[in-house]
């Protein structure tokens, strides 16, 4: 999956994931956390999105 | 090549006579030097409409789809790539090994009628190889009931995934202008989808309103997310018979998305090919504790 979204020239570090369990609830809120992060240091996506071209 | 018609006519005959099949499906001549369409045959007396030529390419192995033919017993013409495709369905369970009569037929690689109308050719000779032909490694069939004539050389060196790694080398951004470039010319017309041996779903995810997967509205953005989803759905199943690619009115290089998959797969699970072998199944329909786990 990450391969073909640099193939198509999208930026793989936005997709991530994650195996976690119904009662994992922390590793949950720590994913989505780490993820939140991630994006926002990339900035918002320009690409496949029609009123940003 | 006019040998192998008239073997053609002459089995096909013997076995709707026998009452062996039901149907026939091969290719019968057009209006032009370069149309060679496929025909449904049921009548012994019909088959001298049965032709054998350099424009016979269309893959057949997509009318066992349909509802008449799923039940009856049916003879088919298999070139290489239909011969594949034929076995990817019997994989997919779609047709039943037991009511196909597969009569295989070696292929020395045919034409495109769309290079021939286009070049403004005016005999068969002069057109040059099809796309998809000169990228074929398996011109003989590899399932079959009965072979016409003798087997051909099967070329053994062409990269497949040459023009993959020559895109993979360019920058993200260069990537992402290229294919928005290509998504932009696509009409959305469904050829692809509809000419796909690996394409086998009764109802099209594409069809469906509820729930509205994708827009009805033709633009950049939702064209490439169907190419994107078109391209996972087929995924390991691709025989590389390069028919999507034939047929599109647009021209799009759709190939080069199926084979990055294919490309992908070979590199994480093995070296795999479609349709090659009736025991073989696809890695992605597999589980197996090793299996990698890139982006997880």
């Amino acid at each position: 999956m990450t391969r073909m979204m640099e193939y198509i020239g999208l930026d793989p570090d936005r997709l991530m994931v994650k195996w976690v369990s119904g009662s994992e609830a922390q590793k949950f809120v720590d994913t989505v956390e780490e993820l939140t992060e991630k994006v926002r240091a990339l900035g918002p996506n320009r690409k496949l999105r029609e009123h940003y071209e | 090549m006019n040998e192998i018609t008239g073997l053609m006519r002459k089995k096909a005959k013997e076995l709707l006579e026998k009452g062996v099949v039901e149907r026939v499906i091969g290719w019968e001549k057009g209006m032009f030097f370069y149309s060679t369409t496929p025909v449904v045959i049921d009548k012994p007396e019909e088959t001298e409409k049965l032709v054998w030529d350099d424009f016979a390419i269309n893959n057949l192995a997509i009318y066992l789809l349909d509802k008449q033919n799923k039940e009856k017993k049916v003879a088919l013409f298999v070139k290489g790539c239909d011969s594949r495709g034929v076995v990817r369905m019997i994989q997919d369970k779609q047709v039943k090994r037991e009511n196909l009569y597969l009569i295989g037929v070696p292929c020395p690689g045919l034409k495109d009628p769309k290079t021939a109308v286009r070049g403004y050719y005016k005999d068969a000779g002069q057109v040059p190889k099809a796309k998809k032909c000169q990228e074929c490694l398996h011109p003989n069939p590899v399932l079959y009931d009965e072979m016409l004539g003798s087997p051909v050389e099967e070329p053994q060196q062409i990269d497949r995934f040459a023009e993959v790694r020559e895109l993979e080398k360019k920058s993200t951004d260069k990537k992402y202008a290229y294919w928005k470039e290509q998504a932009d010319k696509c009409l959305r017309c469904f050829a692809c989808r509809n000419i796909c041996p690996a394409c086998s779903c009764p109802e099209c995810i594409f069809d469906c309103s509820k729930p509205r997967w994708l827009d009805k509205e033709v633009s950049t953005v939702q064209n490439q997310f169907f190419h994107m989803i078109r391209m996972w759905h087929v995924a390991d199943r691709c025989i590389e018979c390069g028919e999507c690619e034939r047929v599109c009115p647009a021209g799009l290089p759709l190939m080069q998305l199926n084979r990055k998959l294919l490309k992908d797969i070979n590199e994480l699970f093995g070296p795999y090919e479609a349709g090659m072998d009736l025991e073989q199944r696809p890695p992605l329909t597999q589980y197996d504790t090793g299996d990698p786990e890139e982006f997880m």
